[in-house]
C-alpha cells in the first residue's frame, strides 16, 4: 500500500494497435468490479482510460504493436486511479488548439483532437508525468461524486 | 462486436443503422453508408446508434466529418439510440448543438418527418412568392 493508501488491483499491458483502447477500458472495468465505482461514473472512467490508451498507441508508440502500453489499476479508501504509460515523450496539443466544433465544421481545425477534452471531462482528475523515459497519464475517479464541495 | 453500417434510403428520411464499435476502424463502412444515404439528397439522415457499444474520439471525428458534409449539402443530421453516457459525450463536444438527438427511430422519424413537412411547406410558399 502506497503513501496515500493506494493498493494495486491489477497491472497489465496491451499492444499498440487499433482496438487496444477499448479492450484496456473493458479490462479496467472488470478490475474495478466489487468496488464502489459503478454505473455512469465507471463508464466515464473507462472512456478516459480508452482515450489515454489511444493517445499512447498513436502518439507515444506510433501504432507499433511491439511496444506495449502499461496500465496500472489502483484503489484507496475513496477513489480509483488508473495509470497509462508509454515510451513516448508525451503529447502537448498546439497552443490555442482546444477542440472547437464550430472551427472543425468550418474546416479551421481537423475533425480529430477530442481525446484530451474527453479525458478531462470524464475523469475527476487527470495528471501527467514524464520520468525515466516513460510518459504516464493518471486518471483519478472518486467513488462518489462531489457536488458543490459536499 | 465488429462494426457494421447499412443505409435505408428512399423518401425524405434516410436511416443509417450502426452496430459494434465506432472508432477509426469504422471509417470506410460509415462513409460508404453515409454516401449511400446522402446520394438521394434526403431532407434528413438519422444515425441509429442503438446497437453501438463503443465510441471513441476517432469515432467522434468521423461524425464531425459527416456533419460537416451534411451541413454543406443542407441535409439535417440526427441521432437516436445513444445511451445516456454517449449523450453526455455529445453534449461535452457540443455535437448536440448541431445533431438532433432522439430516444429511438420511431420518435426520430415522427419528429423529423413532421419538421420536414413544415420545411417543405415553407419552401413551397417561398417558391410561390408567399
Amino acid at each position: 500500500m502506497g503513501a496515500e493508501g493506494w493498493s494495486s488491483l491489477a497491472a497489465f499491458e496491451v499492444p499498440s494497435r487499433p482496438g487496444s483502447d477499448r479492450s484496456a477500458a473493458e479490462r479496467v472495468g472488470e478490475c474495478l468490479q466489487g468496488t464502489p465505482l459503478t454505473g455512469e461514473r465507471l463508464e466515464r472512467l473507462k472512456t478516459g482510460v480508452a482515450e489515454a490508451v489511444l493517445n499512447a498507441v498513436e502518439h507515444g508508440h506510433q501504432n507499433r504493436p511491439e511496444l506495449p502500453v502499461r496500465i496500472l489499476v489502483e484503489v484507496n479508501a475513496s477513489s480509483a486511479r488508473v495509470s497509462v504509460s508509454d515510451q513516448g515523450g508525451g503529447f502537448t496539443p498546439p497552443a490555442g488548439e482546444a477542440p472547437d466544433l464550430a472551427a472543425k465544421l468550418a474546416g479551421k481545425q481537423t475533425s480529430r483532437g477530442w481525446g484530451l477534452l474527453l479525458m478531462g471531462e470524464m475523469a475527476d482528475e487527470v495528471r501527467t508525468r514524464l520520468e525515466a523515459g516513460r510518459y504516464t497519464v493518471e486518471l483519478v475517479m472518486r467513488f462518489r461524486e462531489v457536488v458543490d464541495g459536499i | 462486436m465488429v462494426f457494421e453500417a447499412n443505409a435505408s434510403v428512399g423518401g425524405p428520411l434516410a436511416v443509417i443503422n450502426l452496430s459494434g464499435r465506432v472508432d477509426g476502424e469504422a471509417e470506410a463502412g460509415l462513409v460508404a453508408a453515409y454516401d449511400r444515404a446522402s446520394a438521394g439528397s434526403p431532407l434528413a439522415i438519422l444515425i441509429d446508434f442503438s446497437r453501438v457499444d463503443f465510441i471513441n474520439s476517432k469515432g467522434l471525428a468521423l461524425i464531425v466529418v459527416l456533419l460537416r458534409d451534411s451541413s454543406r449539402r443542407g441535409i439535417r443530421l440526427a441521432a437516436c439510440g445513444l445511451t445516456q453516457h454517449y449523450i453526455d459525450i455529445f453534449e461535452v463536444t457540443r455535437l448536440t448543438e448541431h445533431v438532433d438527438v432522439y430516444p429511438d427511430v420511431e420518435r426520430a422519424r415522427a419528429a423529423l418527418l413532421s419538421s420536414a413537412g413544415s420545411s417543405s411547406g415553407r419552401a413551397r410558399a417561398e417558391r410561390l412568392g408567399a
